[in-house]
């Protein structure tokens, strides 16, 4: 389009800035300042040049088709969104954080021992295929006391329930000088090493009572019965869970105290007990009643052990 | 409930309800209707009855017997008879669905800038008690930018002067919105005026708007020629001395002349713009200079009078008598992304 006129002077004329022309004359259409200028700015110049403008731009709109966008987007400017729904990036962060928090706590919380693992196998087991034989003074007792008598002296004497004793890390746990536990009456010769087996594999660490060989004065188990110096004894007349702690809080009994089931307490100070059954429980110290701690199926926790506070009934 | 089955059947609209012309964007279709704003009344025992809209209506402007009106329910951009306005949309509705009942568009319909809420509120009402379920205004002077293609949004300041048949619109925007508008009442309507003023004066001729509008087409200018009389052209009138028709020929100068009051008040609403324009609004408007709309801008040298009065680049945009309809059309296309430029009086 230069038809020998100087860009400067034109520009001067036009108004339009001269590298605007320059570039619309050395095609650098992507140099100008948007379609609609352009247009016009090319439209001024063939005017201005003497040339078809409509044709001049008619041709410019199909050389630059490719350099400029044909329409405009507007994309208004909006305030940041104060939106209170978060978004799915930071929902998503969120859950595999609280995944991760949860795998943790599962992970470190199973690394100790659950009160089901602390819980001694049931021996009675046994006791169930053996033929029910209702013992002679309590006839409605259950068949774990009927098997008492009649499995207790032969399982003392063979090498199994020898072996089985050795493996209760119990056994070994209390004093040497107090007498040798005789292992479960229930026990069979057939059984009792399996038996015996299987609590070397899950018994826990903590030092708790086992159950005696020798029956309650009610047909029942005696339980702590290395305990000689005891003062205070529980006995269940009805099914009653209990759980005995120490100062420290370690367990020394938990489990389900059948009714003539007995337990005697170690003497020290600061035990503390927990029962499902206030009323399933009576409670002697030295030999004497002390009054009830409450009705059956009454939960109490923290209860005190010390002999004076539970004849003072407190 | 009614309204929305209505509206699901009916085409949303754009209507540019210019002085002049009324223009009609139908959503997916493009401009479909440019009409003169123009509607014919007879009076048939009493009743006024709707006789013609448009094109036919305007045939009949200043030729018309006793009982037939015809009526340009606009002035300067504003509405200036409620009910025949009401009509006029009525029947653009109806002959852009071609049929007579059961449509409720959408409508978008651009306002002055300068406009009160009470005429902004006679337009809204007008187009809802035309059948319009939901009215949308969008300014003029925006619309016209975004028609022209005009980057509104970007931070960069955008000079458009929308020259339409009542008012002429000079804005300045930048990111969305407008910075600075000027409303003046001066148009192509003004222009007519002018030469009329102008013949019956110097020529004791009295010439009619329709003519005076077509000298403008033919021989308008905005500044006379460097040398000569310029194009000439004949015109016809009724001799005001001696009352009996008369045919003159006048020229280009002569009714560059005749213009230079009602383009005086263009440059001076200009030049008032430029100077409440901030400096870095300035700067770009500098840069890329100003852009003219509406059918003012095909006033011969109106551009060359404008560069040389501002110093600036000033760009007829493409289309400039579509410029409004598109841009409103594009608000209705867009109507998400646009609603910050839309409004409502209620």
């Amino acid at each position: 389009m230069d038809l020998g006129e100087d860009i400067d002077r034109v520009a001067q004329h036009l108004r339009i800035r001269a590298i605007y022309l320059r570039a619309i004359e050395e095609g650098r259409f992507n140099d100008l300042p948007g379609v609609p200028y352009a247009i016009g700015f090319v439209r001024s110049y063939a005017e201005h040049l003497g040339l078809d403008a409509a044709e001049v731009v008619e041709r410019f709109k199909e050389e630059s088709a490719d350099g400029l966008v044909g329409r405009q987007e507007l994309v208004f400017p909006s305030p940041l969104s104060e939106g209170r729904v978060p978004g799915v990036r930071l929902t998503l962060l969120a859950l595999v954080l609280a995944g991760a928090a949860y795998g943790a706590w599962y992970y470190l919380s199973s690394g100790t021992p659950s009160i089901v693992e602390l819980v001694e196998p049931v021996p009675e087991k046994s006791a169930v295929e053996a033929p029910p034989a209702p013992p002679p003074s309590v006839p409605e007792e259950a068949e774990v006391p009927a098997a008492v008598p009649e499995d207790s002296a032969p399982a003392t004497g063979t090498p199994e329930g020898g072996a089985a004793r050795e493996a209760e890390p119990k056994v070994e746990a209390t004093p040497p000088a107090k007498p040798i536990l005789n292992p479960p009456p229930t026990m069979t010769p057939g059984n009792s090493a399996g038996d015996g087996t299987e609590r070397a594999d899950g018994l826990p660490a903590v030092p708790m009572d086992l159950p005696a060989d020798s029956p309650g004065d009610g047909g029942g188990r005696i339980y702590g019965q290395a305990n000689l110096d005891s003062r205070v004894s529980l006995e269940a007349v009805a099914e009653t869970w209990v759980q005995v702690r120490d100062s420290d809080g370690e367990l020394l009994l938990t489990r389900l105290l059948r009714q003539g089931d007995v337990y005697r307490v170690p003497n020290r100070p600061g035990l503390t007990m927990m029962t499902g059954s206030a009323g399933g429980l009576r409670i002697l110290v030295d030999g004497r009643e002390a009054p009830r701690l409450g009705n059956v199926g009454i939960v109490r926790r923290d209860v005190s052990l010390d002999p004076e506070r539970l004849l003072a009934g407190r | 409930m009614f309204s929305s089955l209505t509206g699901w059947l009916s085409s949303d609209m754009a209507i540019d309800l210019g002085t002049a012309n009324t223009l009609v964007y139908v959503k997916g279709k493009g401009v479909v209707l440019n009409e003169p704003s123009v509607v014919a009344i007879a009076e048939d025992k009493g009743r006024k009855k709707v006789l013609a809209v448009g094109d036919e209506a305007k045939m009949m402007l200043g030729r018309t017997p006793g009982y037939i009106q015809a009526i340009r329910p606009l002035r300067d951009g504003v509405i200036a008879d409620f009910e025949v306005a009401e009509e006029m949309i009525k029947h653009f509705i109806r002959k852009v669905h071609n049929r007579r009942s059961f449509t409720s568009p959408l409508i978008i319909v651009c306002v002055p800038s300068g406009s009160t809420a009470v005429e902004r509120r006679a337009i809204q009402e007008s187009a809802e008690s035309a059948g319009a379920r939901k009215v949308f205004l969008i300014e003029e002077p925006m619309a016209a930018a975004i028609g022209a293609g005009l980057p509104v949004t970007e931070p960069t300041g955008s000079m458009v002067v929308d020259i339409g048949g009542g008012t002429t619109e000079v804005a300045v925007l930048s990111l969305g919105g407008i910075v600075y508008a000027r409303s003046v009442r001066v148009g192509g309507d003004k222009m007519d005026e002018a030469i009329i003023a102008y013949i019956r004066r110097n020529h004791n001729l009295l010439i009619g708007e329709s003519s005076a509008e077509r000298i403008k087409k033919e021989i308008g200018s905005a500044c006379p020629p460097e040398d000569g009389e310029g194009r000439t052209m004949e015109i016809k009138g009724r001799d005001l001395m001696n009352g009996v028709p008369k045919e003159l020929v006048v020229s280009e100068r002569q009714i560059a002349e005749s213009l230079a009051e009602p383009v005086g008040a263009i440059i001076e609403a200009v030049k008032v713009a430029l100077e409440h324009t901030a400096p870095e609004l300035a700067a770009d408007i500098v840069d890329k200079g100003i852009v003219l709309t509406g059918g003012g801008a095909l006033l011969g040298n109106l551009d060359y009078v404008l560069r040389h009065a501002t110093g600036l680049p000033v760009t007829i945009a493409d289309d400039p008598l579509s410029c409004v309809a598109l841009g409103t059309g594009r608000a209705l296309e867009e109507m998400q992304k646009l609603q910050n430029v839309l409004s409502t009086m209620y």
